[in-house]
């Protein structure tokens, strides 16, 4: 029996050899003993980081695998909220710019699919990045959006792009009216 | 039926659900939540016209109220704590270990109920009149804010070991052990927030629960397994028949001090995006020097139930309409309120919410007690972990159980190397701090996920 010890029990603060309090170094100061955590910490030690690390690496992996999904705008559904999505169809009417002391700070226009109409929107600084660059399109250019989609309480969708590089023209009509931006 | 009867009928139902909820170790509202949603938009659900979306304002505010006073239960009694009552655990551990985790219990629903009575009445009343002014002053500096709370949480992490032996490699890395895994928790979260919110590989059905597989792995489940692994007398709950301690004494002033930290913390997660009720609760306990285990825990239960009730309240605040946390956001692809009726249907539901779980606070924990006992906690978190793994792999499938996997050994780090589990809320912090900011998009750019 250990005279240094006399009520608390043998801890991760204790020696594990002599059982005398050595606090948290990580070799006993008596014995030599080394007397670094239990065995089970120092695995959930290492399984921990391992599964950390490999975790975060498969998940990424499998994240640039998966692009956003192509859907149709009839099939949005309110469970798809704030997922990303892949829209193609024709621009319906005349975007419409916001501008706040000179900048644009939104932009937002409607695109037609066939099967249903969805409003495509962009925030500062994806908005003044869009116009910019001259990638704001015309009304009856057919575009591909990708964003997150957000369905409002009254079931109507609209997707906001999370980059300029989300928003490809495919096709200008030569028929296509020629307006400007609404501002 | 009328609307009054309608709601009152409706929040003593939600009341009696999110209460049962919260006793279940490991299960959130916010999951259960998302259920009702998707069975609310299922084919031939109520969404296709047998009951008014506005039903699931008053339904949703109980369950959540309920809920906030509540999962305490869990968080203390089986050391199962959701993101919001992080910091009840070590001193609830302690009154558990001496026998007295009733006390603790209550002292955390006094806390919440003071915290209720100030958002009802004072937040009510004040709350339409200046919240929306004071939000369109702070709502250009949000990103400023949020990386000043974010270098606060940072900062703030010391190490705790390197203090004894020969110095040395060896003392700096045992120095440096905590502070590390701390930063290393931040920024493998964060990079995981990025992949999710920039391209997550849950399927897009399931979009809507995107960040539930996360916050499974980085919270529950760490908790879970632990318990598990624990030696079974030190996850022994007290016998539920002993006679209760006499309960120490709280003075008015750490009763004051400890609801006056949790209604500033509760207040400031509930108004500021991103911030969560536990950072809340972190900021409050750190501006007002609480030092006191017993205003402590008052101050963590004010704060729980002011950022949950009082952030699902300002999404039908007039004049702000603000969705703040889960609730907020899940609410808002169902319902619109726009009126001050919707407002007070809300509000009277938070009130019975608060009111029934309240009442119900005394025999639930001395039924979970006894359940505890009965099982042992060790089974009782394995069991619980099975409820949360299932939920997550019916919810979104493989991709979903992956990201819980991975998302579980980064939370696992806080606890097995000493450091906060907060920072495991990097999650959202930093993306989110980043596309505030106008660098999320370089950000993701960089990582590759465009």
């Amino acid at each position: 029996m250990n005279p240094d010890r006399t009520v608390s029990p043998p801890s991760d603060a204790h020696c594990p050899a002599c059982e005398r309090f050595i606090g948290p170094a990580p070799a006993c100061g008596y014995c030599g003993c080394d007397a670094r955590r239990a065995p089970l910490r120092r695995a959930l030690r290492l399984g921990a980081l391992v599964l950390a690390l490999a975790g975060l690496g498969f998940v990424y992996l499998l994240a640039r695998r998966t692009g956003p999904a192509p859907v149709a705008v009839e099939s949005i559904r309110p469970t798809m909220n704030y997922a990303a999505l892949n829209v193609a169809g024709s621009v319906a009417g005349r975007p419409y710019v916001k501008r706040v002391r000179g900048r644009v700070d939104y932009l937002s226009f409607t695109l037609d699919d066939g099967t249903g109409r969805l409003r495509v929107a962009a925030r500062a600084p994806v908005a003044g990045q869009l116009v910019d660059r001259g990638l704001l399109p015309r009304k009856g250019d057919r575009v591909q959006a990708a964003g997150r989609v957000h369905v409002s309480a009254y079931g109507r969708p609209s997707l906001y792009l999370m980059s300029a590089r989300h928003l490809q023209r495919l096709t200008r009509p030569e028929a296509a009216s020629r307006g400007g931006p609404a501002t | 039926m009328t609307e009054a009867a309608l709601t009152i009928c409706l929040s003593l139902a939600g009341a009696c659900v999110g209460g049962l909820l919260a006793c279940v170790p490991g299960l959130h509202v916010y999951n259960v939540l998302a259920l009702l949603l998707a069975a609310w938009h299922a084919p031939g659900g109520p969404a296709a016209g047998t009951l008014s979306a506005w039903a699931f304002l008053p339904l949703a505010g109980a369950m959540v109220t309920a809920y906030a006073v509540l999962n305490t239960l869990p968080a203390i009694l089986v050391s199962a704590p959701d993101e919001s009552t992080l910091f009840t655990v070590l001193p609830g551990q302690r009154y558990l270990l001496e026998g007295r985790a009733p006390e603790a219990v209550s002292l955390t629903a006094a806390g919440s109920a003071a915290g209720l009575c100030m958002v009802a009445v004072p937040g009510a009343l004040l709350g339409p009149r200046w919240l929306p002014a004071l939000h369109a002053v702070l709502r250009p500096h949000m990103h400023w804010i949020l990386w000043c709370i974010i270098a606060f949480m940072l900062l703030s992490e010391w190490p705790r070991g390197g203090t004894t032996g020969q110095g040395g490699w060896r003392r700096l890395a045992d120095g440096w052990r905590s502070v590390g895994a701390g930063l290393l928790t931040f920024l493998l979260s964060g990079l995981l927030g990025f992949v999710l919110i920039y391209r997550s590989p849950i399927a897009h059905a399931a979009g809507f629960q995107n960040l539930m597989p996360a916050f499974v792995g980085l919270f529950t489940l760490p908790w879970l397994v632990l318990n598990a692994l624990a030696p079974p007398d030190a996850s022994a709950p007290p016998d539920a028949r002993a006679p209760p301690l006499p309960a120490e004494p709280v003075g008015g002033a750490a009763w004051i001090k400890g609801i006056a930290a949790g209604v500033a913390g509760g207040g400031l997660a509930a108004f500021l995006p991103v911030v969560s009720g536990g950072i809340g609760g972190f900021l409050a306990g750190h501006a007002t020097a609480l030092r006191d285990d017993r205003a402590f825990l008052v101050s963590q239960g004010a704060s729980k139930s002011v950022y949950y009730a009082g952030g699902l309240l300002l999404f039908a605040m007039p004049g702000l309409y603000l969705p703040r946390g889960g609730g907020g956001h899940m609410l808002r692809g169902v319902c619109a309120p726009g009126t001050w009726n919707d407002y007070h249907a809300l509000l009277a539901s938070v009130c019975i919410g608060g009111a029934v779980s309240l009442a119900a606070l005394a025999p639930l924990t001395r039924a979970l007690l006894r359940l505890a006992a009965r099982l042992g906690c060790r089974r009782l978190s394995l069991l619980a972990a099975a409820v949360a793994v299932g939920l997550v792999a019916a919810v979104t499938g493989l991709p979903g159980c992956l990201v819980m996997t991975a998302a579980a050994g980064i939370g696992l780090l806080p606890p097995v190397f000493g450091s906060r589990r907060m920072n495991a809320l990097g999650v959202i912090l930093l993306p989110m701090a980043c596309g505030m900011s106008g660098v999320g998009e370089r950000a993701a750019a960089a990582l590759g996920l465009f």
